[in-house]
């Protein structure tokens, strides 16, 4: 059986609610952050960042 | 019935991730070749055992290949990096003893992650790029015994069985159980007159690529996928449960299976009193949905054994369910519809 969900690549955009306006997701030891809740977390070091804002709320 | 079982746990633990289905092919082979006609090799790997016969041509395809992982980067501290080859849920890699397929040999590691190695909390499940491969040796270390970008790692697990001698478990119940099946089916069919392709396929895992060739030589007047599907039982209400026979699939994530060769196989069912059961599942599916869509397209449906965890080292079957699909499949071969049109 073939389970496709593993096929496809993270997520390495951010997107405003909004206008659907997208960013590329910041890097943080060479690596792209991951969004946990309000925050970018660097898996690796565990540098934190809050998300951007567009259009008054945060992007997703 | 008696089956083999001796040959499903070997088929079971050879390693066979996709793209590297050698080892799976020659077993295979060995065991086949008595009960069929012609077998060959075709230019992409898969394997196509004819055993020749008057009426319809029926394809029934296994995948032979698994899902495994594959070196992407080897970090100076010598953890191993890896892509997954197929849908692996990354928890299930944790802790697992695992090997590296190098040019010079086997490479023995374990898959770890910071969080363990560090002893810190983990909140979350890990993702795929949070796990590695320990060796304990270092990237020059390594380099030297031949571990570089593209090497096949592959967990390394032993097939056995769990609450009695009905219930087995192990790696690779995806698709090697449907191997077996069609190894079984082929002993049963010999002396009968029916047209068969037995077609043991490549790289299914990765996108069903081993089917979408292999049928366009065979081009059979309708197809069954022998395979197993994702048995959810601890759920409360579950469509599929282990030991309730094989699974017919109305409906997968891709594709609806063809109704004429449904109808066929649960009346076959019905009249021979094999339990079978009807599955709509969202949560993949198989070489079926490339066969379908060959040529001028191929009436198809699948035919699976129930199996907890799948597309990991500790799936779990139940024997029974497997004899079930072997008579499933040679009873409704013994009276095989000639046109399957809905």
């Amino acid at each position: 059986m073939l389970r496709r969900f593993a096929l496809f690549k993270q997520e390495k955009k951010l997107k405003c609610v909004v206008c659907d306006k997208e960013i590329d997701l910041p890097k943080c030891c060479k690596e792209y952050m991951e969004i946990k809740g309000n925050y970018l977390t660097c898996k690796y070091c565990g540098d934190k960042n809050e998300v951007p804002i567009h259009c008054g709320k945060q992007m997703k | 019935m008696n089956i083999d079982v001796n040959l499903l746990m070997r088929l079971m633990d050879t390693l066979g991730p996709s793209g590297r289905e050698q080892e799976v092919r020659l077993i295979i082979m060995k065991e086949i070749k008595k009960y069929v006609d012609t077998m060959e090799v075709d230019k992409f790997g898969n394997l196509i055992c004819h055993k020749k016969g008057k009426g319809s041509k029926v394809m029934l395809s296994a995948h032979m290949d698994e899902v495994g992982l594959m070196v992407n980067e080897i970090k100076g501290n010598g953890r191993i990096r890896f892509s997954a080859i197929g849908g692996i849920k990354p928890v299930s890699l944790v802790g697992q003893a695992c090997d590296i397929l190098t040019r010079h040999g086997v490479v023995k590691g374990v898959i770890t992650f910071k969080e363990l190695h560090d002893d810190l909390d983990s909140k979350e499940a890990p993702v795929l790029d949070d796990l590695y491969v320990d060796t304990g040796l270092f990237k020059n270390d390594l380099e030297k015994l031949g571990v570089e970008i593209g090497n096949y790692v592959v967990p390394v697990h032993y097939t056995r069985f769990l609450g009695s001698r009905n219930i087995i478990s192990g790696k690779a119940l995806d698709d090697r159980v449907g191997c077996f099946v069609l190894i079984e089916l082929a002993k049963l069919m010999q002396k009968t007159k029916q047209n068969i392709y037995y077609t043991f396929t490549v790289q299914e895992e990765i996108g069903l690529y081993g089917a979408q060739t292999s049928v366009y030589n065979i081009n059979p007047d309708w197809a069954v996928a022998v395979e197993v599907t994702n048995c959810p039982d601890s759920e409360e209400s579950p469509q599929v449960k282990l030991g309730w026979g094989p699974v017919i699939t109305i409906k997968d994530a891709e594709i609806i299976a063809n109704k004429c060769l449904n109808d066929h196989f649960v009346e076959v069912a019905r009249k021979n009193k094999i339990p079978v059961q009807l599955e709509v599942t969202e949560s993949g599916t198989t070489d079926a949905s490339k066969i379908m869509l060959a040529k001028g397209g191929i009436p198809s449906t699948v035919i699976s054994t129930a199996i907890r965890n799948i597309h990991s080292t500790i799936s779990i079957a139940s024997l029974e369910d497997i004899k079930n699909s072997i008579t499933l499949l040679a009873e409704g071969l013994k009276n095989a519809p000639k046109v399957c049109i809905v």
